[in-house]
């Protein structure tokens, strides 16, 4: 369960305005619950989810975390390039807590990079990146998993099983995925949230914060 | 007359040839074929993609359509209720040859009668791979099933479901694809894209409850088959038969549940129903008490620890001479200040012990520690930055894992380089052990407090990342590094006694050489400095740390 508790951002823009990314805030995201998050690109989505995970501060207000928290899924600017992929994924296993010729192990079934394990990361193509790093989220049972945007990575094989390892993980588990396709969020999400204009309003049913946010668009766009 | 009878096979051997996948005999049979009727021509024609010729066999006034019925007779692809439609949709492909629309309309009609191969050959022209619209991309898929080529109709199901993402049927279309080939996980997630285009999609529901027969996940799967059926009668059979294949799966509570039999079962849901006010702060919310502190403790340890082996792995990454120059380092300071002093012709007795070089490494080690230590705070280079981006870890534990292995590093060099002055015979094992273990400790601790203000500092102004190496530069000359305060006039050594650094080395000294008691040392004015430093430190960081907190 995560909780905002009165939280408010906001940004210094270039013509030395401020753009507010949250105002007050106040919501729940309960345990279990697949809660999708729309806005429009630009309304502070991947900063919503970086306050959630705690790598940025809000300005005013308390953010409450149960459980363990994720970081993006997917996102590898955690890993060192110096280092090879072993070595990043002992840093992520003792950091965690958890055994790491495990998760090394474990991340190795799930991406067949068998050999580049041991190469320093700055030699994987970026596809062989994001593998590593969608393998290194999935090897960590999070409470709560972060996504930003859904983005496919390798072959139809691999996509079967992250698809299949993604569910398997989210049955015990809670999603906050912000996207600002509707597709997206309709497949996998309980309930949604729209994030606009520094407001950020929970509806009760997905298909009611899909209505409103194609109105929404649709405004924008005239 | 022999003619004639043969004229009838002549269209049919042509499509033969097309069916065989030999389209070059297929051609020179239409090539040696003498004042064919302009019906079959056109027919012919237009089934080997012979463009050209085909506006001048409609203008023909012999092509009728007795003679259009007759040649799709031949071929055996009209029956009577469908020939009005076939004839309309030949002539309409023939007309616009280069239009996908009557095309793949004509091509839909022969493959329902029959001729996979001959539909195949008539959506091949409009073909472009990944370049293909929808609609022929489809049609290809679906003749390319009938024809049992799977992985070619599943990729063009996938080039179809792209190329219109919106629309649910060509994602249902893949999802079944995909299924039968094996991989329910990009199934479901075609089926979930089908259901997302069109909630009411029965068909994507009927896929996922597959799909999650197939992964083994009989609860949802039944949920689904359940919405399936619910949308669309004809998924009842099916839902009805997973529901009694796995009946004995459900989870019953007590023998009085038993669904009796005709009885509907209680809908599982696919996903958490609809909570009202999910997003609402309960009142009550009681927050969970603080981890005790020992777990807090052993976290944090772990956290460190992590990040100082991290930490280890980068540090001289960046040069080979690295390491070299780390032991080294110490022991340059020592020749140089030995050479210079040489230079100057200054007398080579030292003010303390017998060498001037155990005197020099005496007061160089000591600074070298505080210099290093609080220099490596102040790096918060994009890598450390990036540290931050992992939830757990806090900058407080960067700062702490920086400190620590900074002092390690030191100590370990230092030793090194006692070591080596004791093999080359100029210096001895300290004399009080006890005592410099004691004065590392005060000073790790005076370092860390000031680390911590640098950190705050440099985070606010860069300017601070110049200024504390000149300030250190400073502190060389008046810590007494090279000097003994006693060899001061007496107005300067007043202002230079005010630097805790001179009380370090005067203790390390004190610590070192056996029988030197230091009339200057004042333990209590340099504890007051570290736990001054530590306050301010501490403090500063804990009012900044929100701020300081930013990716860079």
């Amino acid at each position: 369960m995560v909780i905002l508790d009165g939280v408010s951002k906001s940004y210094r823009t270039a013509d030395g305005g401020r753009r507010a990314i949250l105002r007050d805030a106040t919501m729940a995201f309960p345990a279990g619950l697949k809660v999708g998050v729309l806005g429009p690109n630009g309304a502070g989505k991947s900063t919503l989810l970086r306050l959630i995970a705690g790598t940025e501060p809000p300005d005013t207000g308390r953010i409450h975390r149960h459980g363990r928290v994720s970081f993006p899924m997917g996102f590898s600017g955690t890993f060192h390039p110096q280092l090879s992929g072993r070595e990043n994924l002992q840093f992520l296993a003792r950091i965690y807590g958890l055994d790491a010729a495990a998760m090394v192990r474990s991340v190795i079934e799930f991406t067949e990079l068998t050999v580049e394990m041991d190469a320093p990361l700055e030699h994987y193509s970026s596809g062989m990146m994001a593998k590593f790093a969608f393998g290194a989220s999935l090897a960590i049972d999070f409470d709560v998993y972060l996504v930003d945007e859904i983005t496919e990575v390798g072959d139809a094989r691999f996509r079967a099983r992250s698809v299949a390892a993604f569910r398997d993980r989210l049955r015990h588990a809670s999603l906050i995925l912000v996207s600002h396709n509707s597709q997206t969020i309709r497949s996998l999400c309980d309930c949604c949230a729209i994030l606009s204009d520094g407001a950020l309003i929970a509806f009760d049913t997905v298909d009611e914060a899909l209505d409103r946010y194609a109105e929404m668009m649709g405004v924008a766009d005239a | 007359m022999e003619q004639n009878a043969r004229q009838p096979s002549q269209l049919a051997a042509i499509a033969a040839a097309i069916e065989a996948c030999l389209p070059a005999q297929a051609a020179a049979l239409l090539e040696r074929w003498r004042d064919p009727p302009a019906a079959k021509a056109l027919v012919a024609c237009l089934l080997l993609d012979q463009r050209a010729a085909l506006p001048a066999l409609l203008t023909t006034p012999a092509l009728d359509r007795a003679g259009l019925a007759a040649a799709l007779n031949e071929l055996g692809l009209a029956s009577d209720d469908t020939e009005p439609d076939l004839i309309a949709a030949l002539l309409a492909a023939a007309q616009d040859p280069a239009a996908e629309v009557p095309r793949v309309h004509f091509a839909s009609l022969i493959l329902v009668a029959g001729r996979h191969r001959l539909a195949e050959g008539l959506l091949l022209p409009a073909w472009q791979g990944a370049a293909s619209s929808a609609m022929v991309a489809r049609a290809l898929s679906g003749t390319w099933m009938l024809l049992g080529r799977e992985a070619q109709a599943l990729e063009a199901a996938r080039i179809a479901a792209e190329a219109a993402p919106q629309q649910p049927e060509l994602l249902e279309h893949l999802a079944g694809l995909l299924l039968r080939a094996g991989q329910p996980g990009p199934a479901l997630l075609a089926a979930g894209r089908a259901i997302g285009a069109s909630a009411d999609s029965h068909q994507g529901w009927r896929l996922v409850s597959s799909g999650l027969l197939e992964l083994g996940d009989t609860a949802e799967a039944i949920a689904a088959a359940n919405r399936a059926a619910r949308l669309s009668g004809l998924h009842q059979p099916h839902a009805e038969q997973i529901r009694t294949a796995h009946a004995a799966e459900r989870p019953l509570v007590n023998a009085a549940e038993r669904p009796v039999a005709q009885a509907p079962l209680p809908e599982v849901s696919f996903r958490a129903p609809p909570q009202p006010g999910w997003a609402r702060v309960p009142d009550d919310l009681e927050l969970p008490p603080p981890p005790p502190l020992g777990r807090a403790i052993a976290t944090r340890a772990r956290i460190i620890d992590a990040l100082m082996l991290r930490e280890t792995r980068t540090m001289f990454s960046n040069s080979r001479l690295g390491y070299a120059w780390a032991l080294f380092e110490p022991l340059s300071h020592v020749l140089l200040l030995s050479a210079v002093f040489l230079f100057l012709g200054h007398d080579s007795r030292p003010p303390i012990g017998d060498s001037m070089l155990t005197f020099y490494m005496t007061g160089v080690l000591s600074f070298l520690f505080f210099a290093h230590l609080t220099e490596r705070a102040m790096d918060l280079s994009a890598a450390n930055r990036s540290l931050l981006l992992v939830p757990a870890v806090g900058l407080f534990d960067v700062l702490a894992a920086k400190s620590v292995l900074s002092a390690m590093t030191d100590l370990v060099v230092a030793a090194l380089t006692f070591a080596l002055l004791i093999v080359f015979g100029v210096g001895q094992l300290p004399a009080d052990s006890a005592s410099m273990i004691a004065c590392y400790l005060v000073l790790f601790l005076l370092a860390f407090g000031i680390a911590c203000v640098n950190m705050v500092l440099s985070s606010y102004s860069s300017a601070w990342d110049k200024l504390w190496p000149s300030f250190l530069r400073l502190q060389y000359f008046t810590c007494g590094v090279f000097y003994h305060p006693l060899d001061m006039p007496e107005d300067i050594r007043g202002l230079i006694l005010l630097n805790p650094l001179v009380h370090v080395t005067e203790w390390m000294r004190q610590a070192y050489y056996g029988g030197y008691e230091s009339p200057f040392l004042d333990v209590s004015y340099l504890l007051q400095w570290t736990i001054g430093s530590l306050i301010a430190g501490t403090a500063l960081f804990a009012a900044t740390a929100r701020q300081m907190r930013r990716p860079a």
